[in-house]
């Protein structure tokens, strides 16, 4: 029986080849929702709830196949997903607008940068921190609703469940939430 | 699908990525409980190669024994010998039924080593009853596995009555798939007869019947009790009838109709396709009658596997229908009318006319004020749905009892659709293949 250690929040596990089952369902309870995170980010609105789910399994196969290479500690397990997730998501993203036939030119990930496009990504790099300030500055519930409808792209009837809301709330903050985010940054300037 | 501010809250940056994984965490048990399986699946699929990994090394080949391909050739000099004499034996029987089974003989418990293809159980949770349908990949590249099961089988011991009596064949269809063909072998000089049932006979093939299923292992494992009842066609009927009273389309209606056959037969009998998922239900023990779910085109068929009869028990998307099916369709939901098909049939449509599309949909709702949105009280209509009829010509369906709502389907199956409520304007996308369901407004 093969057997390797892991560390895991500074404790030593002992492991054989039965607790990788039982490793990989911690690490996925651990780590399952940033690996999610990472992915939806990566891949956007493209892509759906079984693709990102798939998605984020793969990661964990990639990272659990080889389990004599398994990182030692916590934050090592956490870095190793994080590369991977970024790099499946960015695969996914590249599969899925292959998929929706878009052209390879207007494929920003494949195109060298000019000097207008870099401007371009600045702005829209601006404008994205500006967003997510206005949604954080929401509070709770409200910004809650925007990351859970925007980011995760969840349904009011799954967001109302979530947030133990009925869904006429969740829908009338929502609308409202929106317009205050719209004249912040319309404040701002964008 | 459309341009709005709140599409940029994708591709964020790792710090605005990290505090909405701490603030607002997005996996609950289930959906963990998935992934884990689907996790485990890959891996077990892979074994221990991933894909670019390099393998040196000499591997040794055992010398092949010649004696197997003796006993082969063996097998198949005795089966073609053997299968004339069947026939001709059948003919000449003019009787079927010499064989009167005595019950005063307990019956034999005889153990059948059956080797059975098993190819897809692995995409199969242990309870099937909340497993959601997901086609992945790693369950259509995992190699076929060979399971092996041991079946304890009733075999009755009888006398014959008709001492005279030659080896009949009482089936006239093929046994496997009948499932009561009776053989009477006479072994030797001995005048008792073996009467194997072909239900023991099932066993031994491959062919997919209840007993060899998916359902069926679960039941001999003990993941499903022995009784669990199978689905009847009345409760399949039921089922479906509901799932599509809740306006459910696409995926979304197939994995409801799959989560409720599941919860009373436990399990579906056999899976198989590639690409195109399908799912089997044997009605009862036989596999004579059974319900067919197509995750290719979102239908569910009873078939009569007896006398090649069946039924759609889906309906058939409305963009498909005659004017018979139509009104049928109108009388079942009572508050749906499918407008713009009825129009093509009565040529007041052409066949060709174009679909709405979600970016010509935004584009009309950019150029809309709110008087615009509003509905006249007596002809029902807004500007903006005489905008969306110009290209569309009608909406597809309108529904509702109370609040009234348009329905703009953007494919020929519903499967993208724009609903637009009749007096207040708000208009809204869904897809129903993936979930997305979005308000869409102006952006003016």
């Amino acid at each position: 029986m093969r057997l390797f250690y892991m560390k895991a929040n500074q404790e030593v596990m002992f492991m054989a080849d039965d607790n990788i089952e039982s490793s990989c369902r911690e690490n996925i309870l651990r780590y399952g929702s940033y690996v999610k995170a990472i992915i939806v980010n990566r891949a956007g609105s493209m892509a759906s709830r079984e693709d990102i789910e798939d998605c984020v399994s793969d990661v964990f196969a990639e990272v659990y196949r080889s389990p004599q290479s398994l990182p030692s500690t916590a934050e090592e397990m956490k870095a190793l997903l994080v590369t991977v997730a970024k790099r499946r998501g960015i695969d996914l993203f590249r599969r899925l607008r292959y998929r929706s036939s878009i052209s390879a030119d207007s494929d920003q990930l494949g195109k060298l940068p000019s000097d207008d496009d870099t401007e371009t990504e600045v702005d829209d790099r601006d404008m994205k921190r500006a967003l997510w300030k206005a949604v954080e500055q929401l509070g709770d519930p409200d910004s809650a609703i925007i990351v859970y409808q925007y980011f995760y792209r969840k349904k009011i009837r799954e967001i109302a469940e979530i947030l133990s809301m009925s869904a006429a709330v969740v829908y009338k903050r929502s609308f409202r939430a929106r317009q205050k985010i719209k004249e912040e940054l319309i404040k701002q300037g964008y | 699908m459309k341009d709005n501010i709140f599409n940029k809250m994708s591709g964020l940056d790792d710090e605005s990525v990290d505090k909405i994984t701490e603030m607002f965490p997005d996996m609950n048990n289930n959906e963990a409980e998935r992934i884990f399986r689907k996790t485990m699946e890959k891996i077990s699929g892979s074994e221990e190669f991933a894909a670019g990994d390099s393998v040196s090394g000499i591997e040794h080949v055992k010398s092949r024994n010649f004696w197997i391909y003796g006993t082969m050739a063996a097998a198949v000099l005795i089966a073609v010998v053997t299968m004339p004499m069947m026939f001709s034996a059948m003919k000449r029987s003019p009787d079927p039924s010499p064989v009167t089974e005595d019950d005063s003989t307990p019956p034999q418990l005889m153990e059948l080593t059956t080797e059975t293809s098993v190819a897809k159980t692995t995409a199969v949770s242990e309870n099937p009853i909340n497993q959601e349908h997901t086609e992945t990949a790693a369950a259509q590249e995992t190699a076929p596995q060979t399971k092996k099961t041991v079946l304890k089988v009733q075999i009755p011991v009888t006398k014959e009555t008709d001492k005279s009596a030659q080896t009949t064949m009482a089936a006239k269809k093929d046994p496997v798939k009948t499932g009561n063909g009776n053989v009477t072998v006479q072994p030797g000089t001995s005048t008792t007869t073996t009467v194997v049932t072909s239900k023991a006979a099932t066993t031994t093939t491959a062919y997919p019947t209840p007993e060899n299923g998916i359902r069926a292992q679960m039941i001999a494992e003990g993941k499903l009790p022995k009784d669990q009842p199978r689905l009847t066609l009345d409760q399949a009927k039921q089922i479906v009838r509901s799932a599509e009273s809740q306006r459910l389309t696409g995926t979304k209606k197939m994995d409801a109709i799959f989560k409720e056959f599941n919860k009373i037969a436990g399990s579906f009998d056999l899976y198989f396709g590639s690409g195109i998922a399908y799912y089997t239900y044997y009605l009862d023990d036989n596999g004579d009658t059974e319900i067919l779910m197509n995750y290719g085109n979102y239908t569910v068929e009873y078939k009569n596997n007896k006398d090649g009869g069946g039924y759609l028990l889906t309906q058939q998307p409305v963009s498909f229908m005659n004017l018979e099916e139509l009104n049928e369709a109108e009388k079942k939901c009572i508050t749906s009318q499918y407008h713009r098909r009825r129009s093509i049939l009565m040529d007041e449509l052409p066949d060709d006319q174009p679909r709405l599309t979600a970016a010509q949909v935004q584009e009309i709702l950019d150029q809309m004020s709110d008087e615009d949105m509003k509905s006249d009280y007596i002809s029902g209509e807004s500007e903006f749905i005489k905008r969306l009829n110009a290209i569309h010509g009608k909406p597809d369906e309108s529904f509702g009892s109370g609040m009234l709502y348009c329905c703009y389907y953007l494919d020929d199956y519903g499967i993208e659709t724009i609903t637009v409520e009749y007096f207040k304007g708000g208009t809204f996308y869904e897809n129903a293949n993936n979930g997305d369901q979005q308000e869409m407004y102006s952006e003016r």
